[in-house]
């Protein structure tokens, strides 16, 4: 399996400047996938308005039929705008060849180290719950974060409304990173390889705060500007 | 007047979709609008029950889409009131047995012929409920005040944004006077704050609604029940009648009412 695929095996999905990527786990049947794709969009269709998907398969070998199927279920049924295909499996790129449509220029593999960090994604909506969203560089969210909702990061989160649901900032990252929350109402961060759980009870529930990492664990301050 | 898809739906089940669809129903067909229900909850035949019509039934909807009968066949009119309608569900099909597209199709011949249709969706979010909301313009959430309730709520108006349902509008059902803000409850102030959609209607917690299920006769026939007021207010505020807050203080001694002036208070 590649290095990018999720670590759940779920459809998830990955933001970068203008792109937003559609990763289908390659071992994910394929009865599964139809069902999860059309939940994805259902759940996901306000972040894919606007944007090129690109649809990552991974190592999955599929045929012609199967593009026809994705074309028609999919990216014409959710209404979607498709930019290209990631296949690894070389009869697969062949299928999607031979029906007209793109391939990423993915061979510009990026080391990590210096590859620069894709620009800040930025969601102009609350999140609500289901919804998740992931991305490479920093995000930011002109709205709350619902209860149930995800945003899982490699760079910093700022949440300009309510944070209720999960941030995972850093992820991925070895560079500290990270949280803000214009109100601070969550059980539960996770900042780089730190998960910290909270009640209630916190003396900054509710209010405008920031997370950082210090010293091995997570410190939260309340933020006053 | 240009006729209305409004699909009944919620995050959780159980929460009162079918009990809210017939009774607005009867609410909106005794003001004198052409109004369908459909049961979309496919194989769990639910909407003939509750409102007492389920020994008329012939045909279901199954039927129409795949030609064994007639719309008109299949639809079932209720004596008790004009221009009232209801469409069964099948309830030996499974969920694939509609296509969007047919649903689509099926709503466009019902405008043709009524001022409101009014689906019941089925729970969750699994095959049924996209056939169901396909063909509707507006949405009416129904939660309970539980935080689960709520959440998967959330997720329904998330659902339903992207597919450009408008309005999109809450019912809070199976509120408690009295209801003390502990645990798993929420109050109305709180549910607003997290949905963040327009409220069309407050529904107490009342016996008188279960007392009707069983008898088939839905509330807003005529009970003067509080549950049956609650009904026939949303019934009117989707006619856009702009239903004057309860006069709260005239019914103090009652008790109920007393406690009910936190949550009417929108
Ligand atoms: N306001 C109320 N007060 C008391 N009981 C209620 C109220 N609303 C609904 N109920 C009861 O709750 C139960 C579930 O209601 P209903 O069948 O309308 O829910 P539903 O959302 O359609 O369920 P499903 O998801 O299974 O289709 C029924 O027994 C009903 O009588
Ligand atoms: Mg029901």
């Amino acid at each position: 399996m590649s290095s990018d695929l999720p670590i759940n095996e779920k459809i998830s999905l990955k933001g970068s400047a203008n792109k937003l990527k559609v990763i289908i786990p390659e071992n994910m049947p394929e009865g599964t996938m139809w069902k999860e794709l059309d939940h994805t969009a259902l759940d996901a269709s306000n972040l894919f308005t606007g944007v090129d998907l690109v649809i990552h398969l991974g190592g999955r070998v599929i045929s012609r039929g199967f593009l026809l199927r994705f074309l028609k279920d999919f990216v014409i049924s959710h209404d979607i705008r498709l930019s290209s295909w990631e296949a690894n499996d070389e009869s697969s790129r062949e299928a999607i060849l031979s029906m007209g449509l793109n391939l990423s220029r993915k061979d510009i593999k990026q080391s990590r180290r210096s590859a620069r960090r894709s620009e800040t994604l930025v969601i102009h909506s609350s999140l609500r719950s289901g919804q998740r969203i992931e991305h490479d560089g920093d995000v930011l969210i002109i709205g709350h974060v619902n209860d149930g909702a995800e945003v899982i990061a490699e760079g910093n989160v700022s949440v300009m409304g309510k944070l209720k649901g999960l941030v995972h900032a850093g992820y991925n990252s070895e560079e500290d990173r990270a949280i803000i929350a214009a109100s601070f109402e969550t059980k539960q961060v996770r900042l780089g390889t730190k998960v910290s759980t909270l009640s209630e009870e916190a003396d900054f529930w509710g209010r405008y705060v920031i997370v950082s990492p210090e010293k091995g664990s997570l410190l939260f301050k309340e933020l006053k500007i | 007047m240009d006729s209305r898809v409004i699909v009944i739906t919620s995050g959780k089940g159980g929460v009162g979709k079918t009990t809210t669809t017939a009774n607005l129903s009867v609410g909106l067909a005794k003001a004198g609008f052409r109004v369908v229900a459909i049961d979309a909850d496919i194989g769990l035949r639910n909407l003939d029950l509750i409102m007492g019509l389920e020994n008329r039934v012939v045909y279901n909807f199954i039927d129409i889409i795949e030609g064994n009968c007639r719309l008109q066949q299949a639809l079932v009119r209720d004596k008790r009131v004009e221009n009232l309608f209801l469409l069964p569900a099948a309830q030996t099909r499974t969920k694939d047995a509609v296509s969007p597209e047919q649903m689509v199709t099926l709503c466009e011949e019902l405008r043709k012929e009524f001022d409101f249709v009014l689906i019941d969706c089925p729970a969750g979010i699994e095959g049924g409920f996209r056939n169901a909301v396909i063909g509707a313009d507006e949405a009416l959430v129904v939660t309970t005040p539980e935080v689960s309730a709520v959440r998967d709520a959330d997720r329904i108006i998330g659902m339903l944004e992207s597919m450009n349902k408008s309005p999109i509008r809450l019912i809070i059902n199976r509120v408690r006077p009295n209801m003390v803000k502990e645990g798993e409850m929420l109050d109305v102030d709180d549910v607003l704050d997290v949905l963040a959609v327009k409220l069309i209607g407050v529904i107490p917690d009342d016996d008188s609604v279960i007392k009707s299920a069983n008898s088939g006769e839905p509330l807003t026939f005529g009970s003067k029940s509080p549950a049956s007021q609650a009904f026939s207010n949303i019934a009117s505020r989707l006619v856009g009648v702009d239903v004057p807050l309860m006069d709260l203080n005239a019914n103090e001694q009652s008790g109920f009412f007393a406690g009910l002036k936190k949550i009417f208070r929108i």
